[in-house]
């Protein structure tokens, strides 16, 4: 074997022992979120007049 | 550890205890949380035409949720105080997905809209809100800037009927200055949108010096009529100078106007003016004979002359849902 195919064999193998180490230093990938349960700002009863009335708001 | 949101194109790498540019998703314990998930801060009856959505049930009203929360983050946002507040500062109501469709029928609301903030980061919360709403057969829509990954994107147009789309500029600089964003993901996403078979309508708020020039409006305009179609409406919306944005002034009619011309020359056939009343600037007109079909002052319908989705006079087939 010449030496420059040793190296990349010896490099090839190196990599393939660290990929699952690199894969766990990545952080976790997620599209959906867990759904929330607690609000972490304050809540506040509906009040069936106000939802009546147009928003305040654009759009 | 730290978690990666795919949901939009930032890709927030969230570390634990923060969330992401949005402010809603967090990471807690290594796991991504959707913290306003079942908790809107605002919760009305619009009309529908306020949307802007003029070619989707005209004259009802629309049960209309938001959350907090937003991933952009534009200079001259009209509803800041809860696009770009944190969820801790801002009180909501407890509304699960599944008590949508009652309380939009307690409202006698034909519609839900996710509307105010941006819905696409309480994607969750809308995605579930869309699919309680199909089975009890009320229609969703959604007022989105559309900045979101096509996977996400895709899942939610099968449950989605409408949606008002803002391009809010038709270059990268405009979306990288103005809103902290890019364009290319906001087309992609109207391509999506309106190939699904969800009604699309785009909103583009027109900005003194910023995006009001012929060469961003008529390359715009083009764009919609080759990728999206001619029956496309286009709303041009007057800007108001507020948040971060108070050192320009308010759009001109003139200007407003200009852009309109620019549009139908362009073949677009339902082209609108909004935030200012301008003659005939909300009114929609058949595409086959130019008859007035639809009357409107401000969001109320003085005249709806559309019958079965057709012009009533040349039997033309007009775009949109209309019952």
């Amino acid at each position: 074997m010449r030496r420059r195919a040793f190296l990349g064999s010896l490099l090839a193998a190196a990599a393939a022992l660290a990929l699952p180490l690199l894969r766990g230093l990545l952080p976790a990938r997620w599209t959906e979120a867990v759904r929330g349960r607690l609000y972490p700002g304050p809540v506040r009863d509906m009040d069936p007049a106000e939802v009546r009335r147009p928003g305040r708001w654009a759009g | 550890m730290d978690v990666q949101c795919e949901l939009c194109p930032k890709g927030c790498v969230i570390a634990p205890g923060q969330s992401g540019e949005c402010r809603i998703r967090v990471n807690r314990d290594g796991v991504l949380r959707a913290v306003t998930y079942g908790h809107p801060c605002s919760v009305h009856v619009d009309p529908v035409e306020k949307k802007p959505l003029f070619h989707f049930l005209p004259g009802t009203g629309i049960l209309s949720l938001a959350t907090v929360g937003c991933n952009l983050h534009c200079k001259n946002c009209q509803n800041w105080e809860i696009s770009q507040e944190n969820p801790e500062n801002a009180a909501a109501y407890r509304l699960p997905p599944e008590e949508i469709p009652a309380l939009a029928r307690r409202e006698r609301c034909p519609s839900v809209a996710y509307t105010y903030t941006e819905p696409l980061v309480y994607y969750e919360y809308t995605l579930e809100g869309c699919i309680a709403c199909r089975r009890e057969g009320i229609r969703s829509a959604l007022v989105t800037a559309g900045y979101i990954n096509r996977e996400p994107m895709e899942r939610l147009c099968r449950v989605v009927d409408a949606a008002n789309i803002d391009l809010k500029g038709f270059t990268e600089e405009f979306y990288r200055d103005v809103c902290g964003a890019t364009l290319q993901p906001v087309l992609d996403t109207l391509v999506l949108a309106k190939s699904m078979g969800v009604l699309v309508e785009v909103t583009n708020l027109v900005i003194p010096t910023l995006n009001d020039s012929e060469g961003q409006i008529r390359p715009l305009c083009r764009w919609i009529a080759r990728n999206l179609g001619r029956e496309t409406p286009l709303h041009f919306s007057r800007f108001h100078p507020q948040y971060r944005m108070r050192n320009l002034p308010p759009t001109p009619a003139a200007a407003l106007d200009r852009a309109r011309e620019v549009a139908l020359s362009e073949g677009l056939q339902f082209v609108y003016i909004g935030n200012i009343l301008r003659p005939d600037g909300e009114d929609t007109f058949c595409p086959g004979c130019r008859k007035p079909l639809v009357e409107r002052r401000g969001f109320q319908i003085l005249q709806n002359r559309i019958r079965e989705g057709r012009c009533p006079d040349c039997g033309a087939k007009i775009y949109g849902i209309w019952k």
